[in-house]
């Protein structure tokens, strides 16, 4: 009975586990709620309209294939600004700065399709390109 | 006594953790500061300099029985420092600003309080700032070139001096080019161009900024941190980056040692928080000053140290790119990452704190 416990425990464990790679959240942007996707693993985080596994649901998904360093000027790179940021700029987005209530902030990149991507995930998409 | 044998093995993990001579040997005690304190993001301002300098004075602030928040406005600073550097040749640009400087200013000037800045903060001034840069560097160029001219015009006498007119038309010429982007409407050139010819007529329009970011502190007062004491180690020019690591990590574990809400800023490579391994810090001889090889320096405070998972000490970067930990190979929360002690160190060429 007791082993029998313990193996359904881990097993909610592992599901529990697994789950935890993909979160959801919810941020301000513009004034509106956004409900943001993050996969920890991928270093993604993208709106829920994009959809993780389909690299060409959204805007903000398909500019991670466009999101490079080499792109920013000698300038930009000497740089001590937030990467995904400049990126941002340079591949077409517009950058945000989401608060919440305790005042922390983050940067994030939103697209003409109303998909947003936060500016860590393209900074680091494109670091090495 | 079977309990007792127990509870004893249990525990003897946690202890051998936490008090191992190891980790003792190593300075590891773990710490942990400034945990109410938000965290911050840029943007696309390379304002880290005032972010790290307003950080280190909040916290010193709060140690010392200060109300916060009010928090202190990092885009205040950053331009409060700007002017004070375009009056000052001496001091460094505004590209690469001086933490230890930045961090002097506030303390014999005080802070202005973020919520009092009006509705400006970096993400607003973020698409301003770089062409903000552009022409305080262009003219600094403009009154470097001036000066060669009129050196030149003294030794030689076949130089023509120019009239003002010509100068600002000079000026603003160089300036056009910079600030004609893509990104710029003709109401914002329109806009740039005024404030261009306005800051070249006289020094003291630059203050117009100063007076809107300041505007705040008429009515509230400035933040101050009183009795406290700026204190910086820098690296000497040349210096053996590897060798002079443990220096700058027993400066940075004695900032973090003391009370009062004592926190460490360092002026360091960030490329080695995304790329494990790299050795980014070398030394410029051309230019006699040390760089970053891979991108700009950066400065951020260090808010924890704990002992590393493979020996040695661990400290906890809070960068200011936000709360995202996706641009991070370390293990981070919220914007706050653990570094390997020798990782950091040999990537670092100053710590400036207060005392």
């Amino acid at each position: 009975m007791i082993r029998w416990g313990l193996a359904l425990l881990g097993l909610v464990l592992s599901i529990s586990g697994a789950r935890a790679a993909v979160e959801t959240t919810e941020v301000m942007l513009n004034g509106k709620p956004v409900r943001m996707i993050s996969d920890v693993e991928k270093h993604l985080t993208v709106s829920e309209p994009c959809s993780i596994g389909k690299p060409k649901s959204c805007e903000a998904l398909r500019a991670l294939e466009r999101a490079s360093m080499k792109a920013l000027d000698e300038y930009q790179r000497k740089s001590s600004a937030n990467p995904g940021a400049m990126i941002c700029s340079k591949i077409g987005g517009k950058v945000v700065i989401a608060r919440d209530a305790e005042q922390n902030q983050n940067a994030y990149c939103g697209f003409a399709d109303g998909s947003w991507v936060d500016c860590g995930s393209l900074f680091w998409f494109g670091r090495n390109k | 006594m079977h309990h007792f044998i127990r509870a004893v093995l249990g525990v003897l993990p946690i202890v051998l953790v936490f008090s191992s001579p190891a980790a003792r040997a190593a300075g590891c005690d773990p710490v942990l500061k400034a945990r109410n304190l938000p965290i911050y993001d840029q943007g696309e301002s390379s304002t880290c300099y005032a972010f790290a300098a307003t950080q280190v004075f909040d916290s010193w602030r709060q140690g010392h029985g200060a109300k916060v928040p009010p928090l202190s406005s990092a885009p205040e600073a950053a331009f409060r420092y700007t002017l004070a550097c375009e009056r000052d040749a001496k001091w460094d640009d505004v590209q690469s600003g001086n933490t230890s400087r930045a961090l002097g200013m506030l303390v014999s000037e005080g802070s202005c309080p973020y919520a009092s800045t009006h509705d400006f903060n970096q993400d607003q001034i973020g698409a301003r700032w770089s062409q903000f840069e552009r022409l305080v560097k262009a003219r600094r160029e403009y009154f470097y070139q001036q000066e060669r001219i009129d050196e030149g015009k003294a030794k030689s006498g076949w130089f023509s001096s120019k009239t003002p007119r010509e100068k600002q038309q000079q000026v603003l010429s160089e300036v056009a080019c910079d600030v004609v982007s893509p990104n710029l409407s003709p109401a914002d050139l329109a806009v740039w161009s005024e404030f261009a010819e306005k800051s070249i007529d006289t020094r003291d329009t630059l203050t117009f900024l100063k007076e809107i970011f300041g505007a705040g502190c008429k009515n509230g007062g400035r933040l101050k941190a009183a009795g406290a004491n700026e204190r910086h180690f820098y690296l000497d020019n040349g210096a053996d980056v590897r060798a002079m690591a443990p220096v700058l990590q027993a400066k940075v574990d004695s900032a973090l040692n003391r009370g009062g809400g004592s926190i460490p800023l360092i002026s360091y490579c960030p490329h080695v928080m995304s790329a494990p391994g790299a050795r980014d810090l070398k030394w410029n001889s051309r230019k006699a000053e040390f760089e970053c090889f891979s991108g700009g320096s950066h400065a951020s405070v260090v808010v924890g140290r704990r002992p590393g998972a493979r020996g040695g000490c661990e400290y906890l970067v809070r960068n200011t790119w936000g709360t995202s930990c996706n641009q991070y190979a370390y293990p981070c929360r919220a914007g706050e990452i653990w570094v390997p002690a020798n990782e950091l160190f040999e990537n670092t060429d100053g710590v400036a704190w207060l005392e």
